[in-house]
């Protein structure tokens, strides 16, 4: 037998993308009970693997762990090294969206199990469940393979993934409007998935070592790498939602709650922003130009989305713009550590957890609501605080979070991301100076909301199953512990996550 | 200068191919497709004397096995149990004749012009591979030619069988090391279209009471 | 042990002691007392260890806690005299208000108390820690994590729409606050020669950033004194303040009152002590605090006046009062680089109102949470006469509004004596301060006449309660609190001197070492007067012992004369010029008592309505990128698509043809890209 000792994080990557995998397939062929008791025990055999691997990480946080898969056949002629393709590795970077991807993946099973059952009063369902895990764990399996990639082209092929299993999630329920939702959020994210392509032929051509590998952008000649920069960043703003693709993520809000949770808080969009991270972490000498076209667009997302949120009545919908406009804070953060203010970048990484664990909270306590309620309406719902105080909890703490009231997460990378620009001075200051504004927009609005929503006289009576609903409490009150300490883990791991300058 | 039997044999692969083509009788232009394998073959003989490959006589023999033999015995299932007259094409014969013939003259006077273009190797643009591959390439447009004009469905088959036999002759200039085995593969594959091709051709009749490939959109019914 | 471990104590009990509530929240009882035991200890730890600062004079610190290395910043518990002042009148005013909760909070089952205890302690442990540290990163987090707690127990009465606009109104003005100090740190923080949120460090930065550029320095100030000052309830950023403090259970409004917006003062103490070098800017700004104080003494002063509900009366006049500490801070600070000595005294006066009007604000709101207890209602017109049978409450009330309103004998007369002498004194530099402290002097008269209003209505006069309502005294663990709180209120009147030594010590301390003149030379050095001597002259003397003594034995000798005359006394009714009518209907109503007053000083406060957002339906349009950007992209596509599709016609002939082209026109295309024939 092999002491848990000598097992090194290398070790565990290859068995920790191929868990949930596995436990996708099982559930195809799986209904109902089976299919909640296998997805949760490969959801949790995940989440143990990458706690074993990121606990291993912790040894040594400069260190990157690499598993070598395959490489590419050369076209014949050829007289350069085959390029290295399929390669899974672990760096803090890669540990940070792990923890993200596989904890909240992790909690979103454990909840759906409850969520999709014949006693939601908004959707009823009875069957169709092993559909539902194995795509979702296919997606928690994408995910983690995006955040063991080891280089480029391994991202991009479980970033097409993460693609296919939002379309399938999204349109799950398959009415009318959630079919449409799926398809747009496939078309949206392929588009953007071409400009990834195009990077990659261009990173291809014109660089005979290593052509895929995250550092490939700084080996470039500078005009050509502002390019493939550019090309990274439209495939990024797609998949992240940001302007002028944001308009595909609202309409995802048809599907399944927990799933938007995945989606917003830890999954699909949180690729996108990945993936610049991963550029910004890796590359160096990024030029001031891309920076700024990162930095202005991010700026442009949320000031849009912000306005927008004030006019909205759907609370799903609130926290899907909601989340638009947290992503383009982490590109911002990503765009100032292009300028370099490392401050400011290690913001931006600790919002990808922050934000997941903040987002996540709202979701499914928002998910709690339209279980119990059958409606997401805001000026349908009051004093649901009387009736679930859990969830008003979970959602209070996650607003907080989210907008940045200390003690909670987000206020630390809110707190990096401002100190990072106004130590640049310059435009990254006004930026930092807008970002701050837009906080207290979105603190007050959120604050407006919960209170509305929260207090006063109930609009419902006491809901009946409140004693089976204990997988969804479980996870909000993990998420909310989560949202308190998560900085406190993710914060020295942040700080080994290198950038290119 | 490379003696002429070569050149010969190409011309009668022309002549019988048009004959194959134009013969509106189906076991006329079986019997034309017959003898236009036969000069295929013997080409492949020609070569394997003239460059001294010896593996070349696996082609020779894999070519008549399938080409001159199996092939014409699958369209002889097919002719005996259908009208042995082709549907009217969409040509007449006296104008397609002539359409064809300065197809292939303009054709073959093209590539043999512009050979230096298409020839990987150097030993390519020379006699007798350059007038060799014109002339595959020649026999192509011809099996294309049929592909487009005819109704027929079994005149497709000849089309592209045709058509396969003039890929079949360029590989004879631009890959003349290939193994024997490898070529028996792909004529056998080539067969094996044919057949599959045949078997999908008299179930198009048993459907619609004419092999007529302009009515397939009506098989989706 | 060391001292500071004490404090550190204090906070993890408190903090256990938030779990433990939350645990026996259902218990609604039992959970009040646990919470009062958790409280008492960590108060009497805490008092032990600031009153240990006062009287040594050198300030205690800890080990670091936490460190967050990108921040260069650790989380060091420090007490310095400053903080030792905040901190016994927090545990003072903790152990009382969780005392009176106990059976306050026992009456309304609606609200779990969930809500209340755990978060409570949570507040005192935030206010402790706030007033601990000195790393400005820290601050910030315990700041806000203060304006957290306090938020939610301002809402805690969710059914109530006051509360919970207040409560909004409350959290959106302290956070957009607290954003403005964050950014004033961060610009010094970005600017400081060793990069690191240590007050030190900030320091430093100030002083090099005040030679290159002064413009930026005047709006870090302006930041930090707007962000502080929304807290302390200063208008005209304090707006929140008459909203919020009547709607929280009233041992909450006493800790809002007299403990949270404390805080405020606190932090505007350290911006121009820790962080700023004493230079002209300290001046400048000292002069601006100065008018703030003025402003609010003002307005909210009157306004106060024209208030019926007892709690919001009460609120405005946290306003008025933390003006008069506003003014004392201000001249203290206009004239610490001029006159030292009065600056110290003006200081001084300031926190030795704050700590009278902690003692004396926290009680009258829990004599008018008593009140509320008892009768179930703020407002002064419905309720009248409660001595009859609350006698204690009524008695620590009159006492409290005593001394808030300036009556010599009790502490506010000593403070605010202070800050006027002070303040003329100081005219001498600044002739502006004179008019300043002119303003106030007038306006204290106000303060007296509607603290009589609110003693008249409440609780002196013909009783006037319901039916319903159960005569009699209100429990005993209510009471004690309120005795508790006017210990102070009389003993710092008798004895100014006792509080001087030890606010001379806070003072003292966070100024420049040998600043300070000795205490002696300033306030003489009989226990028993205060001989305030400013400038080298003896500019006054109250020495409140002997005219106590004069006072009770005039009171002694008015009741023996009385005595030997046999003057009798009688009973009669109200003469209503020989109508009859059922007093009832012939009550004077608080509101009529200042009719004029009200119809004169109406807009000196106005509402200022919210305006509604108009849906701007032409930017969401534009916004909507689908509708004119990709449904109609998608239109165009199907259209192309569509044409395309037509070369798909079924036959196989015309695909091969296609295909056909297609080579050809890729031929023609590679031929003329190579040079062809």
């Amino acid at each position: 037998m092999i002491a848990i000792a000598e097992i090194s994080a290398r070790d565990l990557l290859v068995p920790l993308v191929a868990a949930p995998l596995i436990g996708a397939l099982l559930c195809v062929f799986l209904k109902r009970r089976a299919s909640d008791y296998v997805a949760a025990i490969f959801a949790t055999i995940t989440l143990v693997l990458a706690a074993g691997a990121i606990g291993n990480l912790f040894s040594d946080l400069d260190a990157t762990h690499r598993v070598p898969l395959g490489w590419l056949v050369n076209i014949a002629g050829e007289s350069r090294p085959a390029p290295l393709v399929f390669e899974l590795s672990i760096d803090a970077l890669g540990a940070l969206m792990l923890f993200v991807v596989t904890v909240i993946g992790f909690l979103v099973v454990i909840y759906s199990s409850e969520y999709l059952s014949p006693r939601n009063v908004e959707h009823p369902v009875a069957n169709g469940k092993g559909r539902y895990y194995a795509w979702l764990l296919l997606f928690v399996g994408a995910m983690v393979g995006i955040a063991l990639a080891g280089n480029f082209f391994q991202l991009f092929i479980f970033w097409e993934i993460t693609t296919l299993c939002s379309w399938a999630l999204i349109s799950y329920y398959q009415d009318e409007a959630s079919l449409r939702a799926g398809f747009k959020a496939l078309i949206m994210t392929a588009i953007g998935g071409l400009f990834f392509v195009l990077a990659l032929v261009l990173m291809y051509l014109n660089l005979d070592t290593d052509p895929f590998a995250f550092d490939a952008l700084g080996r470039l000649a500078p005009g050509l790498r502002s390019l493939v920069f550019v090309f990274l960043l439209v495939a990024a703003w797609a998949k992240a939602a940001q302007f002028p693709f944001f308009t595909w993520l609202p309409d995802a809000m048809a599907a399944p709650t927990p799933i938007s949770c995945y989606l917003h808080a830890a999954a699909m969009v949180k690729a996108g922003v990945y993936l610049i991270a991963r550029v910004v972490s890796a590359s160096y000498g990024l030029s001031y130009g891309v920076g700024l076209l990162t930095g202005i667009m991010a700026l442009a997302t949320i000031f849009i989305v912000v306005f927008l949120f004030l006019f909205q009545d759907d609370l799903k919908k609130i926290l899907a713009l909601s989340t638009i406009s947290h992503l383009g804070y982490i590109l911002i953060g990503c765009a100032l550590g292009a300028w370099g203010s490392a401050t400011a970048f290690q913001g931006g990484l600790l919002h990808i957890a922050a934000h997941g664990c903040g987002k996540g909270l709202l979701f499914l306590s928002v998910g709690m609501i339209t279980y119990f309620t059958g409606t997401r309406r805001i000026s349908e719902l009051s004093g649901v605080g009387r009736r679930l105080p859990i969830v008003a909890v979970g959602f209070f703490v996650g607003a907080f979070t989210v907008t940045g009231v200390p003690p909670l997460a987000g206020f630390w990378s809110k707190f990096l991301i401002l100190t990072g620009g106004l130590e640049l001075g310059g435009f990254a200051a006004v930026i930092a100076i807008l970002l701050l504004i837009e906080s207290m927009i979105a603190f007050g609005f959120f604050l407006w909301v919960g209170q509305r929503v929260f207090f006063g006289s109930p609009s419902f009576d006491a809901p009946p199953a409140k004693a089976v609903a204990w997988p969804m409490t479980t996870a909000v009150i993990i998420l909310a512990v989560l949202c308190l300490v998560v900085t406190l883990f993710a914060l020295p791991v942040i700080q080994h996550i290198p950038l290119g300058m | 200068m490379y003696p002429s039997p070569i050149l010969t044999l190409t011309l009668g692969v022309l002549i019988t191919g048009v004959a194959a083509a134009e013969l509106r009788n189906l076991a006329a232009s079986t019997w034309a497709y017959l003898v236009h394998s036969l000069f295929l073959a013997g080409t492949f003989a020609a070569f394997a004397i003239v460059t001294d490959s010896p593996q070349l006589y696996w082609w020779v023999l894999a070519a008549v096995l399938t080409k001159v033999i199996f092939i014409p015995l699958l369209l002889r299932w097919y002719i005996i149990r259908h009208p042995a007259t082709e549907l009217r094409p969409t040509l007449g014969l006296r104008l397609s004749l002539v359409i064809l013939s300065l197809l292939l003259i303009v054709f073959f006077k093209l590539v043999h012009t512009h050979m230096n273009f298409i020839a990987p190797t150097e030993a390519a643009s020379l006699e007798p591979a350059r007038s060799n591959l014109a002339v595959a390439f020649t026999v192509f447009a011809m099996g294309l030619y049929v592909l487009v004009t005819r109704r027929d469905a079994v005149k497709n088959v000849i089309g592209l069988c045709l058509l396969e036999n003039g890929a079949h002759l360029s590989l004879v200039v631009l890959a003349p090391t290939l193994p024997g085995t490898l070529f028996i593969g792909l004529v056998t594959n080539v067969t094996l279209f044919v057949w599959v091709l045949i078997y999908v051709t008299s179930g198009i009749y048993q459907l619609l009471g004419s092999p007529d490939t302009f009515r397939l959109s009506e098989l989706r019914r | 042990m060391a001292v500071i471990d004490l404090l550190i104590g204090a906070l993890i009990l408190l903090v256990v002691g938030a779990a433990v509530t939350a645990l026996l929240a259902k218990r609604r009882a039992m959970c009040g007392y646990v919470a009062f035991l958790f409280v008492a200890v960590a108060s009497v730890w805490v008092g032990v260890a600031a009153f240990h600062v006062l009287s040594t004079g050198s300030p205690i610190a800890g080990a670091p806690v936490l460190t967050i290395a990108p921040l260069n910043s650790s989380l060091v518990f420090t007490v310095d005299g400053l903080s030792a002042v905040f901190l016994l009148i927090t545990s003072l005013i903790a152990v009382c208000t969780t005392l009176f909760s106990v059976r306050y909070m026992l009456v309304d089952e609606r609200y779990s108390l969930v809500r209340y205890y755990p978060i409570l302690l949570l507040f005192f442990a935030s206010v402790i820690s706030v007033v601990s540290v000195r790393n400005m990163l820290f601050f910030l987090v315990f700041w806000e994590f203060m304006t957290l707690a306090s938020y939610v127990l301002v809402v805690f009465e969710t059914d109530n729409a006051d509360a919970r606009r207040a409560g909004l109104q409350y959290f959106i003005a302290t956070h957009i606050a607290t954003g403005g100090i964050l950014l004033a740190t961060i610009l010094l923080y970005t600017n400081a020669p060793v990069k690191s949120f240590e007050f030190e460090a900030l320091l430093e930065s100030t002083r090099a950033l005040m030679a290159t550029s002064p413009a930026l320095i005047h709006l870090i100030l302006a930041l930090f004194v707007i962000g502080f000052a929304t807290k302390a309830g200063i208008l005209p950023f304090g707006f929140w303040l008459p909203n919020a403090h009547p709607v929280a259970p009233s041992p909450f409004s006493a800790v809002l009152s007299g403990c949270m917006v404390k805080i405020g003062v606190y932090g505007v103490l350290v911006v121009f002590t820790s962080l700023t070098p004493l230079s002209h800017f300290t001046t400048v700004w000292g002069v601006w605090i100065a008018v703030l104080g003025t402003v609010s003494i003002f307005v909210a002063s009157l306004t106060a006046l024209q208030q019926t509900d007892s709690k919001r009366l009460l609120a405005f006049s946290t306003i008025g009062q933390m003006g008069y500490i506003w003014l004392a801070l201000g001249v203290g600070l206009a004239l610490l680089r001029i006159s030292p000595a009065v600056a110290v005294v003006a200081l001084m006066a300031g926190l030795f109102h704050l700590v009278n009007h902690a003692c004396f604000k926290s009680l009258l709101f829990l004599n008018a949470g008593a009140a509320l207890y008892r009768t179930g209602t703020r407002d002064m017109d419905k309720a009248g006469g409660l001595m009859r049978i609350m006698p204690v409450t009524a008695v620590t009330a009159i006492i409290a509004a005593l001394a808030i309103s300036g009556i010599p004998g009790l502490n506010g007369f000593a403070s605010k004596w202070l800050i006027f002498e002070s303040g003329i004194v100081g005219g001498f530099e600044i002739p502006l301060l004179v008019f300043l402290v002119v303003v106030a002097i007038f306006i204290s008269a106000v303060t007296l006449a509607y603290y009589m209003k609110f003693l008249g209505m409440v609780f002196v006069g013909k009783l006037h309660i319901g039916q319903e309502v159960e005569r009699r005294e209100v429990p005993v663990s209510m009471l004690v609190p309120q005795v508790l709180m006017a210990i102070p209120c009389v003993a710092f009147g008798v004895l100014p001197m006792l509080a001087l030594k030890y606010l001379y010590v806070a003072a003292n301390g966070i100024l420049p070492a040998g600043y300070s003149p000795a205490f002696a030379s300033l306030f003489g050095s009989s226990p028993l007067a205060v001989n305030l001597s400013l400038s080298g002259l003896r500019s006054g003397a109250w020495g409140p012992v002997a005219i106590l003594v004069a006072f009770v034995g005039c009171l002694v000798l008015g009741y023996l004369i009385s005595r030997m005359g046999a003057a009798q006394t009688r009973e009669v009714p109200m003469w209503l010029c020989g109508e009859e009518h059922d007093f009832s209907e012939v009550r004077y109503p608080v509101h009529s008592f200042l009719l004029t007053f009200n119809r004169y000083f109406a807009k000196l406060y106005p509402p200022i309505p919210v305006p509604r957002l108009p849906r701007p339906t032409a930017i969401l349009k534009l916004l909507d990128i689908d509708r004119w950007l990709y449904y109609p992209g998608l239109r165009w596509g199907e259209r192309i698509i569509r044409v395309i599709s037509a070369t798909h016609a079924g036959f196989p002939q015309l695909y091969v043809l296609w295909m056909i082209v297609g080579a050809a026109l890729a031929v023609i295309v590679l031929f003329s890209m190579g040079g062809g024939p």
